[in-house]
């Protein structure tokens, strides 16, 4: 065959490779030059099509291992040089388990910082959004000794990132060889660091890796050791159990073996007590110059077996020195081992306890610590199912039961009896439950969300073996967790333990019908997240068939189908259609008023959800004055202390005075709310992001458009990073931030920022009336710069939008098709 | 010989399409050869058949071993993998060519089975057609016998290829596939 020939039959096959028919291609390419068909040509196209598709095909297992070995052999030396946001990878400063650590420079703020890029078997999305929501937690760690989380984020291939403040220092074992520190040095050193531990641990934060290359030590201005703990909390973050996906376990917690407890081994939780494990290993290799079971070169199984099996040498017998092993006889023998017991119940609970024996010892007072009799040292260690010490405080107690309010009570009166005995069983083992996760560690210890979450996670991750035998208790509880995980905002982790909860329920239903109730119960949060996700559609048949079977349990006359009936008037107005949104908020409105008192707070919940959906429709006037109605009841009701209601009905109210025209009082609204909201839900809550929107357009509307947009930018990166780029409430804010820019002049911004939120509210519904206001705001925008043909054609989809959504009588349609004939007669 | 791991990154760089290239590249592949022979007869002497996934491992190991990844960037990689797979096929060959003189000769042939990995007997046959068949077709169309070398014996993925053929991704998959089915049919022609 020689390459012209080849060349030609290349081409016929190709061709016919890649069509639908390749016997139509066939027929018309094989043709000799005078037209006739070429049997020669045929035939030889046809035996490469007859080619077996795998031949040659590298195996799938050679893929995966390539894939595999590329991975770990990712050279990190590829990122120097890239910029990740702000930070640009200056330097490698070292690479572990968990990932590579560069040195990069925080061009933003003017500073050199550590930025760790993460493996990880979570999803890099879920990640981030867990880092984001844990940073505040850990921000607030804010101690000499711990060095600082700054930051997290993605890279553009999705790798997520942590930044932390650098430090120098050597491992804290190396720097007191460095000094030939004597042993009480030693072990004042190792105080301090259990000292930092256990700060961190009043705070509900255990580290998990405490090992030297974690615990760097430098000279100090005054000669001294200056201590810095790094990877607070690290562990934890990069905990797939911890993940938003909390019921699957996906991968094993980062860990060094030699550092870890017997626990951790096994893949239970950590406690308090796992970073006192890790802190005694680290006090034996300070004082006996190696650790206590010899771990290198062994195989996991082996390290396993010793750690959880082996009796370690008393320090005492190991250390190198002479005089060494005279001073540690006795004491500091006893704490080594106390702090290494295999069962995490014969250690010191705390960090504190121990920095605190380190330091009786120090001053020459008797030890807490008692020799270990040889009986309880050989003593394999026995699993057991613990609540253990970091679970939570009271304050997250007060949290959870203040959220969940009476999810688990006993509807008794309106049951038959065996159903509230059931209920009473249900409600007693829930709360059993509940009580073990939230028992206290530090009454003392202050802060709110974020322990919760700690709580929220581990109690989910406990509930499928804890209550495999128990559906409607298990069911209970998911809906109970996933109530108070949408509480902090964490709706990505509350969905999927409703969807369970939901799940148990209708296996229930099937074989009884009278929990219906409870399934209206689940289904009415399912929708409740789901719209706060901006899953409307979801939301909204969730909504219906909560509406439904309460409507046919209780009739229509009952707070609970009023209630029913408000929910799905929420997502109704969320989708756009403010019409169904307002008949429904209504009637739901007359039935709760002819039930309740005229302060009972429910009734503020109608005014509220009413008067939103007028002011959607434009009847800013009506709005104000049934926020100012649920203002006052809210107010009355919370007697002075901050309450979530409060801040919403200021919120709402600041926004429709907006509309009225009456910037002071909105703003007066406005920033009370926001200080409320800062301070119940913390600074990067969606809520709390919402309110800063509506400040900063009040602000803009008021006529400070540049302290409105700097509002504007904070809360929308905020909100983006909280909810992602989509969500219904980032596109309000989108085109609110454009309505100012095109004010000041800066069409080309207005109208990317005008763009992007009509895209979302497009993807939303398409009839979405949101809609219609970016677009005659991009119309106003290409007006003035000269272009009425495209001005034109927004303005007329913005026409049609708002005949759908509004009426062709609303003053807001008779307003686009004002500016459409302006634009038309100018144009 | 332990080859110096700057010489091969040095080389590698230059290596790169421009000026000296060639020279470069010529006196690149004996050091990657060894260097894989090295590492073949360390780890895969037990190694039974499926030498898509050894020899894959090989080359990354070679890579890992040979560059200072510390100056070389992906360019480099996906070059350094098209020769090792130059070298990964002569191996491959050199042994199969091996067994099948040992076979015909009764043994007459001192073999070093350490040297490589284990193929089945049967394998060396299509092997060596293999490669007969790989031949032929790279005087018809040099690039699909050049694509078909970095994708089968150096276990390269088609970007990977890509960058090392110089073509685009869209194109080493066209050719890969006209490529297996030339071979196909052509080893397939032979009975």
């Amino acid at each position: 065959m020689d390459p012209d020939r080849w060349a030609r039959i290349r081409v016929v096959y190709e061709a016919a490779d890649e069509a639908d028919d390749p016997a139509a291609v066939l027929d018309a390419l094989c043709r000799t030059p005078g037209g006739a068909p070429d049997a020669d040509l045929r035939g030889e196209a046809e035996a490469l099509l007859r080619a077996d598709e795998r031949f040659l095909e590298p195996s799938t297992l050679g893929d995966a291992a390539r894939r595999a070995l590329d991975d770990a052999r990712d050279p990190a030396a590829r990122r120097l040089g890239e910029t990740l946001g702000p930070y640009r990878l200056d330097a490698v400063l070292g690479e572990g388990g968990m990932g590579v650590v560069y040195r990069a420079h925080d061009t933003r703020l003017g500073r050199d910082v550590a930025v760790k890029l993460v493996r990880s078997a979570l999803g890099a999305p879920a990640l981030v959004r867990r880092f984001e929501a844990e940073r505040h937690m850990l921000a607030r760690l804010d101690h000499p000794d711990i060095a600082r989380l700054y930051d997290s984020g993605a890279a553009p291939d999705g790798t997520p990132f942590l930044v932390m403040e650098v430090v120098g220092g050597v491992p804290i074992t190396e720097w007191a060889d460095q000094h030939a520190l004597p042993l009480r040095d030693r072990a004042a050193l190792v105080e301090r660091v259990a000292r930092a531990v256990a700060f961190a641990q009043q705070r509900l934060v255990v580290h998990r890796d405490l090992k030297p290359s974690n615990v760097l030590v430098a000279d100090g201005p005054d000669g001294g050791p200056r201590v810095t703990l790094l990877d607070f909390g690290v562990a934890r973050l990069l905990d797939a159990e911890a993940g938003a996906d909390v019921l699957t376990r996906t991968g094993p917690a980062p860990l060094t073996p030699a550092y870890a407890a017997p626990e951790q081994l096994h893949g239970e939780p950590a406690t308090t007590a796992t970073d006192v494990y890790s802190l005694g290993v680290l006090l034996y290799e300070m004082l006996a110059g190696r650790r206590p079971y010899e771990t290198a070169g062994r195989s996991a199984a082996e390290v396993e077996r010793l750690v959880t099996e082996a009796v370690p040498a008393l320090p005492s017998q190991t250390a190198g020195r002479a005089p060494d092993r005279r001073g540690l006889r006795g004491d500091l023998d006893t704490i080594c081992l106390k702090a290494l017991a295999k069962d995490p119940a014969r250690r010191y609970a705390t960090a504190a306890e121990f920095a605190d024996d380190l330091r009786r010892y120090l001053d020459g007072l008797p030890v807490a610590a008692r020799p270990a009799s040889v009986g309880y040292r050989t003593g394999a260690f026995i699993r057991r199912h613990r609540a253990g010490v970091a679970a939570a405080g009271l304050v997250a107690l007060a949290l959870v039961a203040g959220l969940v309010g009476t999810a688990w009570q006993a509807h008794a009166a309106a049951a038959q009896r065996d159903r509230a005995e059931h209920e009473a069983r249900v409600a007693g083992r829930v709360s059993g439950f509940l009580q073990d996760m939230l028992a206290a560690a530090d009454p003392d210890a202050e802060g709110r969300d974020v322990r919760v979450a700690d709580v929220l996670d581990r109690a989910a991750a406990g509930l499928d073996t804890s209550f495999a035998d128990d559906p409607a208790a298990a069911s209970r509880l998911r809906q109970t967790l996933g109530a108070t995980y949408r509480g902090l905002g964490l709706y990505d982790a509350a969905e999927p333990l409703l969807r369970r909860a939901l799940a148990d329920r209708r296996r229930l239903d099937a074989v009884s019908a009278a929990g219906d109730t409870a399934t209206a119960s689940v289904l009415s949060d399912l929708a409740y997240v789901l719209r706060l996700r901006g899953s409307l559609a979801g939301a909204d048949s969730a909504g219906r068939e909560a509406l439904r079977i309460v409507r046919a349990r209780y009739g229509e006359r009952h707070p609970r189908t009023a209630t029913a009936a408000n929910d799905l008037a929420a997502t109704a107005r969320d989708r756009g259609d403010l019409a169904a949104a307002e008949a429904l908020m209504r009637r739901a409105l007359a039935v709760d008023r002819t039930l309740l008192r005229p302060d009972d707070p429910d009734l503020a919940i109608d005014y509220g959800n009413l008067a939103s959906v007028l002011a959607d429709r434009g009847e800013a006037a009506e709005a104000v004055a049934l926020f100012r109605r649920a203002l006052a009841i809210d107010r009355a009701a919370a007697g002075g202390a901050p309450s979530p209601d409060v801040a919403l009905d200021l919120g709402n109210l600041g926004s429709a005075l907006t509309d009225t025209g009456a910037f002071a009082e909105a703003e007066r609204a406005l920033r009370e709310a926001l200080t409320l909201r800062t301070r119940l839900l913390g600074p990067a809550h969606p809520g709390t992001l919402y309110t800063e929107l509506r400040l900063a357009r009040a602000v803009c509307a008021a006529g400070r458009p540049a302290e409105g947009l700097t509002l504007y930018d904070g809360a929308l990166t905020g909100l983006q990073e909280a909810l992602g780029p989509v969500h219904l409430r980032t596109a309000q804010g989108l085109s609110g931030r454009a309505d100012c820019l095109a004010r000041v002049g800066r069409g080309t911004s207005a109208l990317a920022d005008y763009t992007a939120a009509e895209h979302v509210w497009a993807g939303a519904s398409p009839d979405h009336p949101g809609r219609a206001d970016a677009l005659v705001g991009q119309a106003r925008v290409l007006a003035e710069r000269g272009r009425p043909d495209a001005a034109a054609a927004a303005l007329r989809s913005a026409v049609r939008l708002r005949r759908v959504a509004l009426g062709p009588h609303d003053p807001r349609t008779a307003e686009a098709e004002q500016i459409l004939a302006r634009v038309i007669s100018n144009g | 010989m332990e080859v110096a791991r700057s010489d091969v990154t040095r080389l590698l760089l230059s290596a790169r399409p421009g000026a000296g290239a060639h020279a470069n590249l010529d006196r690149l592949l004996p050091l990657v050869y060894d260097e894989l022979r090295r590492l073949a007869s360390r780890h895969l002497r037990a190694e039974a058949a499926g030498h898509t996934f050894a020899t894959t491992d090989l080359v990354h190991e070679a890579y890992a071993r040979l560059v200072d990844q510390r100056e070389a960037d992906w360019q480099s990689r996906a070059h350094f993998m098209a020769i090792a797979a130059t070298a990964m096929r002569r191996i491959l060959l050199q042994h199969a060519r091996d067994r099948r003189a040992l076979k015909r000769n009764g043994g007459a042939r001192p073999l070093a089975l350490d040297d490589v990995p284990t193929l089945a007997a049967d394998e060396d046959d299509g092997l060596v057609a293999l490669d007969e068949a790989l031949d032929r077709l790279a005087a018809l169309d040099a690039r699909l016998a050049r694509v078909v070398e970095c994708r089968y014996f150096g276990g390269m993925t088609a970007d990977e290829t890509a960058i090392a053929v110089g073509v685009s991704e869209r194109t080493v998959k066209r050719d890969w596939r006209t490529a297996r089915a030339w071979l196909y049919a052509a080893l397939a022609g032979e009975g």
